[in-house]
């Protein structure tokens, strides 16, 4: 039986990320994967979705083509050549996955692997099954698509993040159970490819744990461009007739949706598999863990969408690394200062906490808006709606949070990151320069305005 | 670029001027066929005539008192005395005379003159014949005083010396009359109180004079070596001062050595130590300024002892060392 | 020959002395009479001045270091003369110690007697330091004093200014800084825990957290925490060694102070004109405790070893009070002085006290001492003797009390004496004899002309 300093059980960003880390640092290291290399996010989650956004978005500039004097006559789609590309942009990311094990030596074991509190894990590669042994474990199981136990969801088709990548047609209706990220981000997508797309959403609106002006300004801009939201909305039962038929109640009243096609978004639930024989806890349906990411077995580690949390790819990555960390003997008692992106049009990028979450934790809580409506940048590329959003405590002017909405965001929150991170305060975000005209500077004039310093607000 | 000597610049730059210029001449003790004291001006009688390369008696009074006259009325002097030493015998005549008359007449009279002699130790010329007495002519207000170092230097700050319309005390090196160095041929003019940076460095700043700016440039070579960074500053002209580039020069380096040969007490180096504590670069100082110059002894005749009673390579190496706390 | 340099005995009770710096470097020229190396003794910091002339060729010692009196701490003698790599064993008093200390009580006037307060004053104001050193500390708001110079004599320069500044750098994220600086924290107290060091905000809040449970233990943080050093060191170790060695007693008494106040309210003019002082009780007490003390040698011995001493003089001590402790110049042969030489020479030495003028000489030599608190609202306290003296004697205040005088309750101003003394040396009934003795002189102070 091989032995292992360390050996990670999934090959998402959590699990391939903690590998490289660890075998960097000296460790020896196996990697079992029994999918595919890369994990949700690479196969079936970030990397398919934002390939996807950026053909919408070319649609979407071609449809805008004409404001700018440019007049496209006609043009015509063609969804098999898009998901090639995806699956091309997929194989070349894994390739570069695969060669970055190699490259570090890292043991790749493919198959499902089992485990158990000895750590030793079992993995069944379909022709045979192979021991390992390792000092320490780390689970990185990522999540799958929760499918609800809706009345009638299992007679009629539906989609879920794994299968619509992949979709075939375009289809002329589609339906989306859950207004969270994911189903927002394909409901612009398929916005974009010409369906006619509505949201269904429980809760009292999309979004519900971001920043509420950052989702009421996503959901109007959503509508604006003709996606239907259905907020408050819950799903009482699905039917197949010639269509499928979505019903629903809202607010008290009973109505329905037809549709050539539904999407069910609601969530994500742990992958479990080879974790039975372990005596690890559980926080609801999720692995728990403490701040060094260690499970109550001592040395087996748990990261990523299997822990819940962020489930977002790079706070599994983070995660495992902080792992790898704990593993070799550091601490880290800091607190994540966890970026979150989503990617509609407009997006939405956030970092710490929300107005809300830092009035609940008892700061003295003074928060900036400032609207890009008269960014100059804004204005020359047509891309000047959204808004900054600095949410500050008063006294020293620590930066608790960052919102911001509108285009192009989402290349622009890691400057907030880095105030954050290097722990700057308002005032030095208003003392440093940026570039004009950029979108960016939005944070400055955010700055400003918070120290009533502002030149244009 | 063609190579003069010091000497041959200086003659040239006097008989350029002399053939453009009718108002020019020059007089002094055996100048003529015998070519003066050096041989600086060898060969001029044959070209310029004894009107104009006047041989004059032994006597420096009178010799200074005719220039004086003779610029008085338009004519513009060259007078040479055989050794600086004896600029004693025509000091009444250039301080009570040459300084005062333009300033006395309110203008209406000018003193155009120049008075060429060699200064300074080290052939052997003992306590009469090789001393440097240029502060006390620096002291005296209307007398301007050059100091040249080189055969470059010397031909363009003679020929500003015979432009001025003020006396101009020009002080030739003896030990310099034989260096060698590149001369252009047509003339030009360095201005009076323009000081030349001979070599940047950036640790300590070497203000050396005439002969002393050879030996502070070895010393630079030198320390070089050892990992410092001397400055070399030749003021060229002591009056005026070029007191900016020297300002500029310690603000930048931090440390002084003045050096020249003349005796140290009395120096024209106190001048320029005590206008850098007046200045700005005072508060750029970070040790003490060193001033090295001759003994308080008159020129001994031995040439051992004559060598050691002026500062030598070693001494400014010793005492940049000094200001850098590394003796 | 190379002479030695001996630490010198400045006070009978000297003995050791802390090197607080040299003024010559090994290698120096060092002229008779210069200022050759500062010491602090338990009672002064002094300039000791040379008493050869030479080159100094060996220093044994370093500041701070306590040397014993006599031993030898360096040799001053031609260049290139040979002296031993460790100091010779200290001497006995020998001649030539003798020497020192005549030279350095006869060189007095030059020594200059400072509290440590003021010490740390001059040295700032003293420091040797190029201008370009002083202009970028003065720029960097940083003090020279606390810079240590690598030029000749410790001068400050450029490039220690500029290493300061370096090291005097911490890295710290704005936002911990702006939370120290709010709590006013000292960042060199804070370990960063960030990249290189750096300070960041957790790591001020865990010290402030710290030193919280800090100040909780302790139930209160003090506002300010005050090294021991110089003259309050010295206090405190005097203070120290009085208290554990002597076996003190206390005896109190109060005294009518009736006369004495009409005595003085006679006297004050007069002695005002003639000295330009103004009587104080202090002065008649001095006077009286002189009397007693001729009539109760024992009191006025000192206990040196295993020795009583008795002392021909009568020379009073005076506490006084002064910035950061406390000094006793002594006031020679009281019993031969009037009120009015004594009240100029009290007032004088107490001026100079406070002014830090004291020579070692007025210092030295006091028999008995007195401490006086007559001026706060304090009746009898139990004074600390100043060893090797055997007794001292506490003054409160005069205040008016209800007494019993010939068979009548009426008001007197009443004033207590505590006598503290050396029961080595003394016995309760002598010192109660004497105190008695004295208590007398005061009420009726006309018999101290007697
Ligand atoms: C549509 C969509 C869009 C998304 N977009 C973003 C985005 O833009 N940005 C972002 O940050 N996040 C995004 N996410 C979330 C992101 O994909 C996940 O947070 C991330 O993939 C979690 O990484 P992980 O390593 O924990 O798990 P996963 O990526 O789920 O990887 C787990 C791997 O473990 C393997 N595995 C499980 N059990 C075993 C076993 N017993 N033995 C062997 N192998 C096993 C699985 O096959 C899988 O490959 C998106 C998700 C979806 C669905």
């Amino acid at each position: 039986m091989t032995k292992f300093d360390v050996a990670i059980v999934g090959g998402g960003p959590g699990g391939y990320v903690s590998a490289i880390r660890a075998a960097k640092l000296g460790l020896s290291v196996a990697l079992v994967e029994g999918r595919d290399l890369g994990g949700t996010c690479l196969n079936r989650g970030c990397i398919p979705s934002k390939t996807l956004l950026k053909n919408a978005e070319v649609i979407n500039q071609i449809k805008d083509a004409k404001k700018f004097g440019i007049q496209v006559d006609s043009y015509s789609l063609e969804l098999k050549t898009m998901i090639n590309r995806k699956n091309q942009v997929i194989q070349q990311l894994q390739n570069g996955i695969n060669s970055l094990l190699k490259a570090n030596k890292i043991k790749l074991y493919s198959g499902y692997g089992t485990v158990d509190n000895q750590k030793i894990i079992t993995v069944d590669t379909g022709e045979k099954t192979e021991k390992l042994e390792a000092e320490s474990i780390i689970l990185a199981n990522g999540s799958k698509p929760f499918v609800p136990n809706l009345p009638g969801l299992n007679e009629v088709p539906y989609y879920t993040s794994d299968t619509i990548f992949d979709i075939e047609e375009v289809p002329e209706h589609l339906v989306i159970v859950g207004g969270g990220v994911i189903g927002l981000e394909i409901a612009c997508i398929f916005q974009s490819l010409g369906t006619k797309v509505e949201i269904v959403e429980m809760a009292d609106r999309i979004i519900p744990a971001e920043d509420k002006e950052a989702a009421d300004y996503l959901a109007n801009e959503l509508k604006r461009k003709g996606i239907g939201m259905h907020t408050s909305a819950k799903v009482l039962e699905l039917k197949k007739d010639k269509k499928t038929v979505v019903k629903l109640e809202k607010d008290g009243k009973e109505t329905s949706l037809e549709t050539d096609s539904v999407l069910v978004s609601v969530g994500r639930e742990p992958n479990l598999t080879g974790l039975n024989d372990l005596s690890i806890n559980y926080e609801g349906k999720f692995v728990k863990v403490d701040k060094s990411m260690q499970t109550n077995v001592k040395g087996i580690y748990a990261i990523g969408d299997l822990i819940g949390g962020y489930q977002l790819a790079h706070a599994a990555s983070e995660e495992g690394i902080r792992a790898v960390s704990h593993i070799l003997g550091e601490t880290h008692p800091k607190d994540f200062i966890m970026p979150r992106c989503i990617y509609t049009f407009p997006e939405i990028a956030s970092v710490g906490m929300t107005e809300e979450q830092a009035k609940a934790a008892g700061y003295q809580v003074k928060a900036q808006k400032v609207d890009l409506a008269a960014n100059g940048k804004g204005i020359a590329s047509a891309e000047n709606s959204g808004f900054m959003k600095i949410i500050s405590e008063e006294k020293y002017g620590e930066i608790l949070g960052v919102v911001l909405a509108g285009a192009h965001v989402t290349e622009m929150i890691s400057q907030a990151t880095s105030f954050m991170y290097l722990e700057g305060t308002v005032e030095e975000l208003e003392d440093m320069i940026f570039p004009h005209p950029t979108l960016a500077e939005g944070m400055f004039e955010a700055a400003a305005k918070w120290l009533d310093k502002g030149i244009h607000y | 670029m063609r190579e003069l000597t010091y000497l041959e610049a200086v003659r040239e730059a006097m008989s350029q001027e002399m053939r453009q210029n009718e108002d020019v001449f020059i007089l002094g003790e055996d100048i003529g066929v015998y070519g003066g004291a050096f041989g600086v001006t060898r060969g001029m009688i044959e070209e310029f005539g004894p009107e104009r390369i006047r041989n004059t008696p032994i006597s420096e009074s009178g010799i200074a008192g005719a220039a004086v006259g003779a610029a008085l009325t338009g004519m513009r002097p060259i007078l040479e005395l055989q050794f600086s030493d004896f600029i004693t015998i025509a000091m009444d005549q250039m301080v009570n005379q040459a300084a005062k008359i333009r300033y006395m007449y309110g203008g209406k009279g000018k003193v155009p003159m120049v008075l060429r002699t060699p200064s300074g130790s080290g052939t052997g010329a003992a306590a009469q014949h090789s001393q440097s007495l240029e502060a006390w002519v620096a002291h005296v207000p209307g007398l301007k005083v050059v100091q040249p170092s080189t055969a470059h230097d010397v031909k363009g700050l003679l020929k500003a010396a015979m432009d001025d319309d003020n006396p101009v005390i020009f002080y030739e090196h003896k030990l310099l009359y034989k260096t060698k160095g590149d001369v252009p041929e047509e003339q030009y003019s360095i201005p009076l109180g323009k000081a030349d940076i001979k070599r940047e460095g950036t640790d300590v700043t070497i203000v050396a004079t005439a002969i002393m700016v050879h030996r502070a440039l070895e010393a630079a070579e030198e320390l070089e070596k050892e990992g410092i960074s001397a400055e070399v500053v030749d003021p060229r002209t002591l009056v005026p001062l070029d007191t900016e580039t020297i300002i500029q020069s310690v603000s930048k380096t931090s440390r002084l050595v003045v050096v020249h040969e003349a005796v140290k007490r009395g120096g024209y180096g106190a001048e320029i130590a005590s206008m850098i504590a007046e200045s700005e670069a005072f508060d750029y100082l970070d040790a003490p300024i060193k001033r090295l110059g001759g003994a308080s002894s008159p020129i001994p005749y031995n040439p051992e002892l004559e060598k050691m009673h002026v500062p030598q390579v070693p001494d400014i190496i010793q005492a940049v060392k000094e200001t850098l706390n590394k003796a | 020959m190379a002479k030695e340099i001996f630490m010198p005995k400045l006070s009978s009770t000297m003995e050791v002395g802390t090197l607080l710096q040299w003024f010559k470097e090994e290698g120096d020229s060092v002229e008779m009479g210069e200022p050759l190396f500062e010491i602090m003794t338990d009672k002064i910091n002094i300039e000791v001045e040379s008493y050869e002339e030479g080159i100094l060729l060996k220093k044994y010692f370093k500041v701070d270091d306590e040397v014993e009196v006599n031993a030898c701490i360096g040799y001053i003698g031609e260049a290139g003369e040979k002296v031993p790599d460790n100091p010779p064993a200290a001497s006995e008093e020998s001649e030539s110690v003798e020497n020192v200390q005549e030279e350095a009580s006869a060189e007095g006037q030059e020594q200059t007697v400072s509290t440590d307060s003021d010490q740390e004053e001059n040295k700032d104001g003293k420091v040797r330091a190029t201008p370009a050193a002083r202009r970028i500390s003065r720029e960097n708001d940083l003090s020279l004093s606390a810079i240590s110079g690598s030029g000749p004599n410790g001068r400050v320069h450029q490039q220690d200014v500029e290493a300061a500044l370096v090291a005097g750098v911490i890295a710290v994220t704005p936002l911990a800084e702006k939370i120290a600086a709010d709590h006013g924290i000292d960042l060199n107290q804070i370990t960063g825990t960030g990249a290189r060091g750096k300070i960041e905000k957790q790591d001020v809040l865990s010290y402030l957290e710290k030193a919280d449970e800090i100040s909780k233990e302790t139930e209160s943080e003090p506002a300010e925490r005050i090294k021991l050093k110089g003259l309050r060191k010295a206090v405190a170790d005097k203070m120290v060694q009085s208290v554990q060695s002597i076996p003190h007693v206390t005896l109190t008494s109060d005294v009518d102070m009736t006369n004495v106040i009409d005595l003085r309210k006679s006297l004050l003019p007069v002695i005002e004109k003639d000295t330009g002082y103004r009587l104080s009780f202090t002065e008649v007490i001095i006077k009286a405790t002189a009397n007693a003390l001729m009539k109760h040698p024992k009191l006025n011995a000192s206990l040196i070893g295993d020795e009583i001493v008795m002392n021909n003089e009568v020379n009073i001590g005076l506490a006084v009070a002064v910035d950061n402790g406390l000094i006793v110049p002594s006031i020679k042969n009281v019993n031969q002085k009037g009120l009015a030489a004594l009240t100029q020479t009290s007032k004088e030495l107490g001026k100079k006290a406070r002014e830090n003028k004291l020579k070692p000489d007025e210092m030295r030599g006091s028999t008995f001492t007195i401490s006086n608190l007559g001026m706060y609202a304090i009746d009898a306290f139990t004074p600390i003797i100043n060893g090797p003296e055997t007794a001292i004697l506490g003054v409160g205040r005069i205040v008016e009390k209800p007494v019993v005088v010939d068979g009548e309750l009426t008001a007197r101003p009443m004033m207590v004496l505590s006598l503290s003394f050396d029961h080595r040396a003394i016995d309760g009934a002598p010192a109660a004899a004497f105190l008695t003795d004295l208590k007398a002189n005061l009420e009726n102070p006309y018999s101290l002309l007697v």
